[in-house]
């Protein structure tokens, strides 16, 4: 098993085939990250509800 | 288990079984025309009308592939062991495009039974290996892939 | 038979509270295999004697087409699993699986398509494979449309089962669409049975990569089903403290 490219400029290009490679791996990528991110962004959301909740319930007179 | 989730699951498994016999049988109805191109043997016995928008596939035949010096014009053989047609195009092949692949060509059949080619595809096939791997295997004699090594070209 | 784990894991509570622990462990693997997957394709793996560099795409799209077959069957089993026994956790599971997979069948069309112009010479074309999994999509997104369709939750959840179920014959059409018809794209490679064509050492970091993607899978599922388990809990106590909880430690 070796590095295939002589150096990180022909690990980019790949031969021309550098935009569909990298591009096909960039928005996986950000795929992947948009499907962890969502849920994660759920829960947070959730949490900041119960904290504005709870400073209504604060501020709230008497 | 429960009679009830008994009867539940045999629900379950008519909607499968019923969804599926409607496919199956939509499918069926459409059998042929859910083929993507019409191989040479087609084209030449007839079966496909001619001066309409069609697609043809096959093996290009090796040898066959002539270009023009001065412009794109380009035109090959493809085969499916049974029947030849002789393909016209004019612009860029893919990269891919090689005699003894196989191509996918959009284009008409005119009155003479050749396909006048308005874009030619290359289909690889699902063989993967390494150069050095390769080389090993054209010295060995199968260069092609193998739907299009199996055909008799020399008839 | 001990039915007890069966009744345990249709309890929502149990498995968020279980799942909790289990997070960050799914993680590690599913990334650690993943960027190794990747760097080996992309970076080691020899270059194809044919397609040249341009079928490293390879390493991404079989593994996601793989899941976006992969996760409609999860999602259609969760679904009668519900539909049988009545259980709330399956359908919760159906609920989380549809846009995990949706995204899955997208990234299958898109590095597809990406891989498609540099070695068919056009980027889509409507054969029997290509177009099954458009519908593939476009079922996912019925579930996820679905969902939102009716007010009331278990109408909602049963009318995406019956829709999941009957799109669950795609999966084998898609499959085979490559044998049945004459299309553009290429046979399978890796085999059910028989052996697979492509060389030892391109195989590697691709199985290293549909292990990723069966992790990720399962991760992005747990995830978005942990958070739908609070919403549709969100009435009950241990909902409310677990919130409030987290709430406490933000301040």
């Amino acid at each position: 098993m070796n590095f295939q490219f002589e150096s990180l400029a022909e690990l980019l290009a790949m031969k021309g085939h550098g935009p569909f490679v990298w591009s096909a791996y960039s928005i996986s990528i950000i795929a992947f990250a948009y499907l962890i991110w969502t849920p994660v962004k759920s829960y947070r959301d959730m949490v900041n509800r119960e904290l504005k909740k709870r400073s209504r319930e604060e501020n709230a007179p008497d | 288990m429960h009679p009830i989730r008994k009867q539940r699951l045999m629900m379950v498994l008519l909607i499968v079984i019923f969804s599926s016999i409607a496919i199956g049988l939509i499918m069926f109805a459409l059998r042929e025309n859910l083929n993507l191109f019409y191989p040479p043997s087609k084209i030449v016995s007839g079966e496909v009308p001619h001066n309409v928008k069609i697609r043809g596939g096959g093996c290009v035949k090796p040898g066959s592939v002539q270009r023009s010096e001065h412009n794109l014009d380009v035109n090959f053989v493809i085969t499916d062991g049974v029947a030849d047609v002789k393909v016209f195009y004019s612009g860029i092949l893919p990269d891919l495009f090689a005699e003894g692949e196989a191509a996918v060509i959009n284009g008409k059949i005119n009155d003479k039974g050749e396909l006048e080619a308005s874009e030619v595809l290359a289909k690889h096939d699902e063989n993967y290996m390494p150069p050095e791997v390769a080389e090993g295997m054209k010295q060995a004699g199968g260069e092609h892939q193998k739907t299009c090594e199996t055909i008799n070209y020399a008839r | 038979m001990n039915w007890q784990w069966f009744h345990r894991l249709g309890s929502p509570r149990w498995f968020y509270e279980k799942t909790t622990g289990w997070l960050p462990w799914i993680a590690l693997v599913t990334f650690s295999l993943m960027i190794v997957g990747m760097v080996w394709g992309l970076a080691f793996a020899p270059l194809d004697a044919k397609q040249g560099n341009s079928y490293r795409i390879i390493y991404l799209h079989m593994p996601v087409a793989v899941l976006s077959m992969a996760g409609y069957y999860a999602m259609a089993i969760a679904g009668a699993v519900g539909l049988i026994w009545r259980m709330k956790m399956a359908f919760i599971v159906m609920v989380a699986a549809a846009p995990v997979g949706a995204v899955m069948t997208f990234l299958a069309l898109v590095t597809g398509s990406i891989w498609g112009k540099p070695t068919w010479g056009t980027w889509w074309i409507w054969d029997a494979r290509l177009t099954s999994v458009l519908v593939l999509f476009f079922l996912y997104m019925g579930v996820i449309a679905l969902q939102q369709a009716y007010q009331n939750r278990d109408t909602a959840d049963k009318a995406c089962a019956i829709l999941s179920l009957v799109g669950m014959v795609n999966i084998p059409i898609i499959y085979k669409s490559v044998d049945w018809w004459s299309t553009l794209h290429q046979p399978a490679t890796i085999k059910m049975v028989g052996e697979s064509t492509i060389d030892p050492s391109m195989k590697y970091p691709l199985l290293i990569m549909i292990a990723a993607l069966y992790l990720f899978f399962t991760l992005a599922v747990i995830l978005y089903t942990r958070v739908e388990v609070l919403r549709r809990e969100s009435r009950t106590q241990w909902v409310s403290d677990l919130l409030t909880q987290a709430a406490n430690k933000r301040r």
